[in-house]
């Protein structure tokens, strides 16, 4: 060791360290599952692994159980690899027994030992790699193991070793140094109290040195002491990508940086993969997901086409004849094949007189009648339904199911009850039936009970019918709040057509196979934009739409008269009908199998909503990304800071300037979902209007007044708005703009979509600083209820009927006026997501742009 | 030896080694009785060939005479009494309702729920606990012939049982070793219908074991008879054509193992039906298919009386007719090679082009790329 110098003259150790420079450390906790606590440390090139038992009952000699205290038990041991040499280590020789005599004495110093008496603590410690200060690092391991186990301690215990040369102390000392024959001390501190739980020193030492090494230890024991290691552990064990301060200082510059060609990116992406969901070879085939509905092999033999036309004929001489519902000759003709026929009758005054449909006071009878089926427990049922609806319409409809009674009375494989049922006033009656069969009253209807019902419901189809000869079904299945029934019921009917060879369409479109041409495309496209505005409407697009809510699948199959040459006569529709129910019959759970978010851009393909969410992700990305940027621009300070006190204000905007504006947008939205039924009284007094207008006009008053009010209000209240509350009040509104369109989108795409599709573009560019007419024309463009005229004018477009715009506007006020009502009657949510939520955040984006 | 043997000589002038052939030819099979353990495993009205598949081979071997006694039958599901079934108290197997094979008096053992993975094996291993009835038990010895009949859905090395369960063909495999250790069988015929069928048979390791599968692995085993007034398939096609080549089976028919093989070629069954015999100590040709789907007692009448108590002929008939018995008396691991059928070969997987071709494939296309582009171009792109 001659050669060796411990310590050079520029103050340099053999490894490069300073005189009083610890080696590196690092530390894990919790490393075994099985003990109770265990942690692992390295010093430098020492390596230590300590284990902690207990406290539990003494182990082996109860006699050793001391009666006021836990005993502790360490035993020290090292690896055969541990050091250069490889070498079996036998337990207890004299050097590891001394270490563990050493380190039990430690840990009773530290250990809160008297809280258990009579007890054991095990602590196992096991060198797998020595370098030097061996005692110091299973000192420090242990009391990471014992952190670890729980167990009271009344400080850390941090141990260090230190060594003399040249007058100056070594802290932390290696192996090399170690062995170099300086005198050494070893020493265990409770850094706090700053007692010394052990100190140990095999070499000599002159005694005037003494005072200067066992400080030199104290320091050192300080800087390896276990707080600063408990930080380390778990910095350790959070460390990922994003917790990488300079990482994700950069990702963030980047996102700040390209904030806005990131946006555009986004939203335009979102746009495309949205049409691009029409595209046939990114959609899949339907197929049946239903095993007990498997094929449709079954044996179509409904032979009465022209009797139940006959039949229908009958019925609307009856209703002609009562002027309504011929309820009588119903319950009658039901007895006389074989039905429980039972009948309900109901009334219903609408809030405000309903223009298109002409009604206000609403009286009607529901009739329906239950085949039991034979052999089988009465537990579950399947509903056919048709309404019973004034003049000429619908009424092959209820001839049909008429016919139908008859036949399936006449079959003995049912194993659900069929229910017939024939309802007035549409959804009206519906709603009826369906709370009576439910025992529920959600819209304050009122309705005789039922006298009789079936078993659950699993499957319902309402059918329209109002020709002799169709030439193809419509399948429609948008129901309320944009519901959708399972897929397979689309399947059953789509297989059912293909087999018996009938047209089908959905919203009214045949399905073309030339999917690669232009006009194929568009076709697609056409047909799922069709979906996607009835889907967004949340209005039930037919009877079955209000079955869904009670988690009944339900579709409407509508017989439609084009001037094709292609007929089908009602034989064939009860065919397909008889099909239908008898592999619905076959139903041994809920339809569950197929999904339930989709849409269809033709009748034989679907999106499902693993692929369409996507394009809804793609836009709310931006609303995040924008958030991201302001939120950057909150936290970090402006640059000029001539004056601190206009600092200080500006970082800290008063929650005044950022609840005003939140509060008063709501407010407007509740005055906006209240208003317009409570004032229709007052209105018409006032103008001369009626009562459906003046609910409309009301709606659209407050509507724009709403323009006006916040961020005047807010002036008022709070005075100039900063700089910096804007953009906490635009941090605050993006995120709840993204918020409600993320949950919106769940429940309902199609609304979701369309929403972020005008909103998310208003979200992202607003601030004070744009021009302001501009951007109030803008802004104002894209509104909720510009949206909905915009969406008016789109689905007249789609379905081909074109309107002036005279005519459109009049459609846009019965639109508005449906939307209340449909609220009112079924309870459909859009009206109210719309004035209680949607439009106070848009408020909040207007209120943005006018903020000074 | 509970053949009850009444013997004799045709013609005065059979030479004596013409009646040592014929006695041969008598004792050509080791058993003296039959059993047969019928399974469907899968409940649910559109499950229904799989019933009528499981009653199909009930009635063949009613026919060919093993008595209910004999049979344990398993039916998880009453299809004959389903509420969806058209015609009630019927299982049909052909359309048009041309065979009814639920019959008039069908025994089924476990039925509903009480079909599942543990009953199944613990009838197989004779396990029960001592109050089951003799009418659910499989009391076979070590000189039974054992028909082993399974049908449902299944995968790749495994049955399932009525959608909650399932059964392995290692169980499976198991369980026949276990049988073959408690000696309750001699020789044990095992036919499975369902997708992948082969699947189960590979693991079996026990001697004297014949098995026959639908499918090969990775196939299908397709349905068939689809019946419109039903309004579901009534049966899969290799239990079809198999049930079509027992109903022109007699008890004396001499049609053997080989023949049954041949039954349902991949033309009519879409899949590829699999048997395996390496277990098996006979030879196929030699196995006559009443030996397992009959209970079938030999009788020929003769008018001479042979004398039988000559020890020597004795002697020299056993040696040549229960060669396969000797061989039981060994030990079981002397038999067979057991590790080597337990270790045996994976199926080839399908060829790919060897690794070295597709790296000097990428190789080449790097190097056309460098070529047209030049070297010099290499930071531009980096």
């Amino acid at each position: 060791m001659a050669g060796m110098e411990l310590l050079s003259d520029q103050g340099y150790r053999l490894d490069g360290r300073k005189a009083t420079e610890l080696r590196k450390v690092q530390a894990r906790m919790g490393v075994f599952a099985q003990a109770d606590g265990s942690a692992y440390l390295e010093q430098g090139n020492t390596k230590a692994l300590a284990v902690v038992y207990g406290p539990h009952e003494m182990r082996g000699s109860r006699s050793r159980a001391l009666h006021d205290r836990a005993v502790i038990n360490c035993q020290y041991s090292m690896a055969t690899f541990s050091t250069a040499e490889r070498k079996r280590r036998p337990h207890g020789d004299q050097k590891s027994t001394e270490m563990s005599l050493h380190l039990k004495q430690t840990f009773e110093a530290a250990v809160m030992t008297q809280l258990y008496p009579r007890s054991q603590i095990d602590i196992y410690v096991k060198i797998l790699q020595s370098d030097g200060g061996n005692y110091s690092v299973c000192v420090n391991a242990a009391t990471l193991a014992v952190i670890d186990a729980g167990i009271p301690m009344r400080d850390y215990v941090c141990a260090c070793s230190v060594g003399f040369v040249d007058e100056t102390p070594l802290a932390d000392l290696c192996y090399a140094e170690e062995s170099g024959g300086l005198s050494s001390l070893a020493l265990a501190l409770l850094p706090r109290s700053g007692q010394i739980a052990l100190l140990q020193m095999d070499a000599r030492l002159h005694q005037d040195h003494l005072e200067a090494l066992i400080e030199a230890a104290m320091t050192a024991c300080k800087g390896s002491s276990v707080p600063r290691l408990q930080d380390r552990v778990t910095a350790d064990d959070n460390m990922g990508l994003l917790s990488d301060p300079n990482r994700r200082r950069a990702l963030i510059n980047l996102l700040t940086r390209l904030n806005s060609p990131i946006c555009m990116i986004c939203y335009m992406a979102g746009v495309a993969w949205f049409m691009g969901l029409a595209f046939e070879p990114f959609t899949l085939r339907t197929y049946m997901s239903e095993n007990a509905m498997g094929s449709t092999m079954v044996e179509e033999r409904f032979p009465a086409g022209e009797r139940a036309l006959a039949t229908g004929r009958e019925f609307a001489a009856h209703k002609k004849k009562t002027g309504g519902m011929p309820a009588d000759w119903l319950v009658r003709t039901m007895q006389a094949r074989g039905l429980e026929v039972f009948t309900q009758s109901f009334s219903r005054t609408l809030p405000f007189p309903d223009e298109n449909k002409e009604r206000y006071m609403v009286k009607g009878t529901n009739v329906y009648g239950i085949l039991r089926a034979p052999r089988a427990p009465r537990t579950e049922a399947l509903v056919l339904s048709a309404r019973c609806s004034p003049g000429d319409d619908n009424n092959q409809a209820v001839g049909l199911l008429l016919g139908l009674a008859q036949y399936f009375r006449g079959q003995i494989y049912l194993a659900k009850d069929i229910i017939f049922l024939v309802n007035e006033h549409d959804l009206i009656g519906m709603q009826a039936w369906l709370e009576g069969y439910h025992h529920t009253n959600t819209t304050g209807m009122d309705w005789s009970p039922l006298q009789g019902r079936g078993g659950s419901i699993q499957a319902a189809l309402s059918l329209e019918l109002s020709h002799d000869l169709i030439t193809s079904l419509d399948l429609v299945l948008e129901g309320l709040n944009g519901q959708l029934p399972n897929l397979d019921l689309a399947n059953l009917f789509y297989a059912f057509c293909q087999k018996i060879g009938v047209l089908c369409t959905i919203q009214g479109k045949l399905q073309r196979n030339d999917w690669d041409s232009v006009s194929g495309y568009s076709h697609a496209v056409q047909t799922m934009m069709l979906m996607v505005m009835k889907q967004a409407s949340g209005r039930p697009w037919g009877d079955h739409g209000l079955f869904l809510r009670y988690h009944i699948e339900a579709a409407t199959i509508k017989g439609i008269n084009s001037f094709r040459q292609y007929k089908t006569d009602a034989t064939t529709v009860g065919r397909l009908l008889e099909g239908m129910y008898r592999k619905l019959n076959n139903l041994l759970e809920r339809l569950h199998q197929s999904y339930f978010f989709y849409l269809m851009p033709s009748l034989s393909h679907f999106v499902s909503i693993g692929y369409y969410m996507p394009a809804f992700g793609l836009l709310a990305v931006i609303l995040l990304l924008r958030a991201l940027d302001l939120w950057v621009q909150l936290v970090t300070p402006p640059p000029r800071t001539e004056d601190g006190v206009i600092d200080i204000e500006q970082s800290n905007p008063g929650v005044l300037s950022v609840m005003t504006p939140l509060v008063i947008s709501h407010l407007t939205g509740v005055a906006l979902y209240l208003l317009p039924i409570r004032f229709q009284e007052l209105a018409v007094e006032h103008f001369p209007v009626s009562e459906t207008e003046a609910v409309v006009l009301t709606a659209i008053a407050v509507y724009t007044a709403g323009l006006a009010l916040p961020h005047n209000t807010h002036r008022l209240l709070s005075g100039e708005g900063t700089e910096q509350g804007w953009k906490v009040l635009k941090l605050v509104a993006v995120l709840y703009l993204a918020v409600l369109l993320g949950c919106t989108a769940l429940i309902n795409f199609s609304l979701g979509f369309i929403l972020a599709l005008t909103l998310v573009p208003v979200a992202a560019f607003v601030t004070p600083h744009v021009p302001k007419v501009l951007s109030a024309f803008v802004l104002v463009i894209l509104s909720p209820a510009c949206t909905l005229l915009f969406s008016v004018f789109f689905f007249q477009e789609l379905q081909e009927i074109p309107v002036s715009f005279q005519e459109g506007w009049v459609l846009y006020l019965s639109v508005i006026s449906q939307g209340i009502l449909d609220h009112c009657l079924y309870g459909s949510l859009v009206y109210p997501l719309i004035a209680l939520l949607v439009y106070p955040c848009w408020l909040l984006f207007w209120n943005i742009l006018f903020w000074k | 030896m509970l053949i009850l043997m009444t013997l004799f000589s045709s013609c005065l002038f059979v030479s004596s080694s013409n009646i040592e052939d014929n006695v041969g030819n008598f004792f050509s099979s080791g058993h003296t009785n039959n059993w047969a353990v019928l399974v469907c495993t899968s409940r649910f009205w559109f499950n229904y060939r799989h019933v009528a598949n499981t009653l199909s081979v009930y009635r063949s071997v009613k026919r060919l005479g093993i008595p209910d006694s004999h049979i344990v039958l398993m039916l998880a599901d009453d299809m004959a009494c389903n509420h969806r079934n058209p015609k009630p108290a019927t299982v049909f197997s052909h359309k048009n309702m041309e065979l009814n094979v639920y019959g008039d008096d069908v025994e089924v053992d476990y039925r509903g729920y009480e079909v599942t993975v543990e009953n199944f094996l613990r009838v197989l291993t004779g396990r029960l606990p001592p109050s089951t009835p003799r009418s659910k038990r499989l009391l076979s010895d070590d000189r039974s012939n054992i028909l082993i009949y399974l049908t449902g859905h299944g995968g790749n090395g495994f049955l399932k049982f009525q959608d909650s369960e399932e059964i392995s063909n290692v169980e499976l495999a198991d369980a026949f070793q276990q049988m073959w250790q408690k000696r309750r069988y001699n020789e044990l015929l095992f036919i499975i219908d369902t997708c992948q069928g082969a699947s189960m048979y590979e693991r079996f390791y026990s001697p004297n074991l014949m098995a026959l599968a639908s499918s090969q692995v990775g196939e299908d085993s397709l349905s068939h008879q689809p019946d419109l007034a039903i309004g579901v398939h009534l049966m899969d096609r290799y239990t079809f054509y198999l049930l079509e080549f027992l109903e022109d089976i007699h008890p004396a028919s001499k049609t053997n193992m080989n023949d049954l093989f041949k039954v349902c070629p991949k033309s009519h069954c879409v899949s590829t039906p699999g048997h395996r015999t390496d277990l098996f100590l006979r030879d196929p040709g030699s196995v006559l298919v009443t030996d397992f789907f009959g209970s079938v007692r030999k009788v020929e009448i003769t008018v001479e009386t042979i004398n039988l108590t000559s020890p020597i002929m004795q002697t020299e008939e056993k040696s040549a007719a229960y060669g396969d018995l000797q061989k039981e008396t060994y030990s079981f691991s002397d038999q067979l090679p057991v590790s080597e059928i337990i270790h045996q070969k994976p199926k080839q997987k399908d060829w790919h082009p060897p690794d070295g071709f597709i790296l000097g494939l990428w190789t080449l296309i790097l190097l056309v790329f460098f070529k047209t582009y030049g070297m010099k171009h290499l930071k531009h792109i980096f």
